[in-house]
């Protein structure tokens, strides 16, 4: 494999970023506008502007790759954003809709910051430093972004949590995370107990790479 | 309260119709990969999400709920986007094609990640939990499965680095590359893949 092949594997990888990040500048509003609590909307309009940031530094990092900026149909951002019309569609507007609104906006997050790291690693592969930090701005923004809709979350469930108090949960910790990859090859056919290590906390589920 | 739980079944459905969606994509993304390490993690994974499939009907159960799918979307989108890559694959060169793949699992590890994150933060909200901790316990396999993807792909980007230089590095002992071999590798290529195995081979003792 040389460095053609590699170079025309990035362009697939940025031209599926960039036409997921023109859907997502698209449907973005529309979330906002469904949110109740206006933590969730003031997150979610944040993220629009930095989604349009986004696609403007895809468009710089087809300029580094000297190619024109052209998107691929990015089918699973479809996907993602149709579950999302499905929830403003089926739902009530209230704290519960929100709550499904978040996870359905980390969906996309994690679909990103995915993609992101495959684009960033070929990149880096080919020494295109300009490129890699490029995609790793947007990264990190993605993971930001991750973060915030886990702490809006919590504090909708805080706000639930006032009418009905319920236990908290201490010891199931153990089997948050597991990072050796060793770890995985001990599937079992019936669920078993945990045997995984003490992990850290539960924001480092998009710490990658 | 009530809503909550409501939404954590909904959230159960939808991954069981994504897992139950990957059972029948896993065995296609496996033999579309060339590399024997990368075949063998679609397998091991494949195995993985059988159990997975298995403790989100447990998990329904412990809610007093049906183990009723819940069509998700996304990951028809996701699959759709790996049946495109494995096509797409067949007039690549090896190792880019295995790259593609890793870069389409990794998309669907991550989506798994995020939607487990949540349910498990919803079962432990409503104080559910022996349910969390099955939602735990596969979460972290999906988190291993993505760290397992990008140490796979560490080194085949490192080959292509590599090619490309035209470096002739000697990565002592050859393993046997066995059923890649049929690829349509050619000679040069063939040659730095069983330089890749035997660094994998190394590796692995390493682990060990």
């Amino acid at each position: 494999m040389n460095k053609e092949t590699l170079q025309e594997l990035l362009t697939e990888q940025i031209r599926d970023l960039y036409n997921a990040e023109q859907q997502l500048v698209r449907a973005l509003p529309k979330i906002a506008k469904a949110a109740e609590s206006a933590e969730l909307a003031d997150a979610v309009t944040s993220h629009l502007e930095e989604t349009k940031k986004h696609v403007e530094r895809l468009t710089q990092v087809f300029g580094i790759l000297g190619i024109p900026a052209k998107g691929k149909k990015c089918k699973a951002m479809e996907g993602l954003l149709a579950e999302g019309d499905e929830v403003i569609s089926e739902e009530d507007a209230g704290e519960l809709r929100d709550v499904a609104l978040i996870a359905a906006c980390q969906r996309v997050e994690h679909y990103e910051i995915s993609a992101y790291g495959s684009a960033k690693a070929i990149a880096s592969r080919l020494d295109l430093e300009d490129a890699v930090e490029l995609l790793q701005q947007t990264e990190n923004e993605e993971s930001q972004a991750d973060h915030t809709l886990t702490e809006v979350a919590g504090s909708i469930y805080d706000a639930t949590d006032e009418d009905d108090s319920e236990p908290e949960e201490e010891n199931d910790e153990g089997s948050e995370d597991n990072d050796e990859p060793a770890e995985l090859v001990k599937a079992k056919r019936a669920p078993t107990k945990s045997a995984s290590s003490p992990s850290r906390s539960k924001k480092s589920k998009s710490e990658r790479r | 309260m009530t809503q909550l739980k409501e939404l954590l079944v909904e959230q159960l459905q939808n991954l069981l119709h994504a897992e139950t969606q990957l059972t029948g994509s896993l065995p296609k993304m496996g033999d579309a990969a060339r590399h024997p390490k990368l075949r063998e993690a679609f397998e091991k994974h494949l195995a993985q999400t059988e159990v997975h499939v298995e403790r989100l009907r447990q998990a329904l159960e412990l809610l007093g709920e049906k183990a009723q799918p819940k069509v998700c979307k996304s990951m028809l989108g996701l699959v759709e986007e790996g049946v495109e890559t494995i096509s797409e694959g067949r007039g690549k060169q090896p190792l880019a094609a295995d790259l593609a793949l890793i870069a389409a699992a990794q998309r669907v590890e991550h989506y798994e990640i995020s939607a487990y994150g949540t349910a498990k933060c919803l079962a432990r909200q409503i104080g559910e939990i022996m349910c969390a901790r099955l939602l735990s316990q596969t979460l972290g396999e999906e988190q291993s499965t993505d760290f397992l993807m990008s140490a796979i792909s560490d080194p085949i980007l490192q080959q292509a680095a590599l090619d490309d230089m035209g470096a002739d590095v000697d990565l002592e002992g050859v393993g046997d590359f066995g059923r890649a071999g049929r690829s349509r590798a050619q000679s040069v290529s063939k040659n730095r893949e069983e330089q890749l195995t035997a660094a994998w081979a190394r590796r692995d003792t390493h682990h060990e």
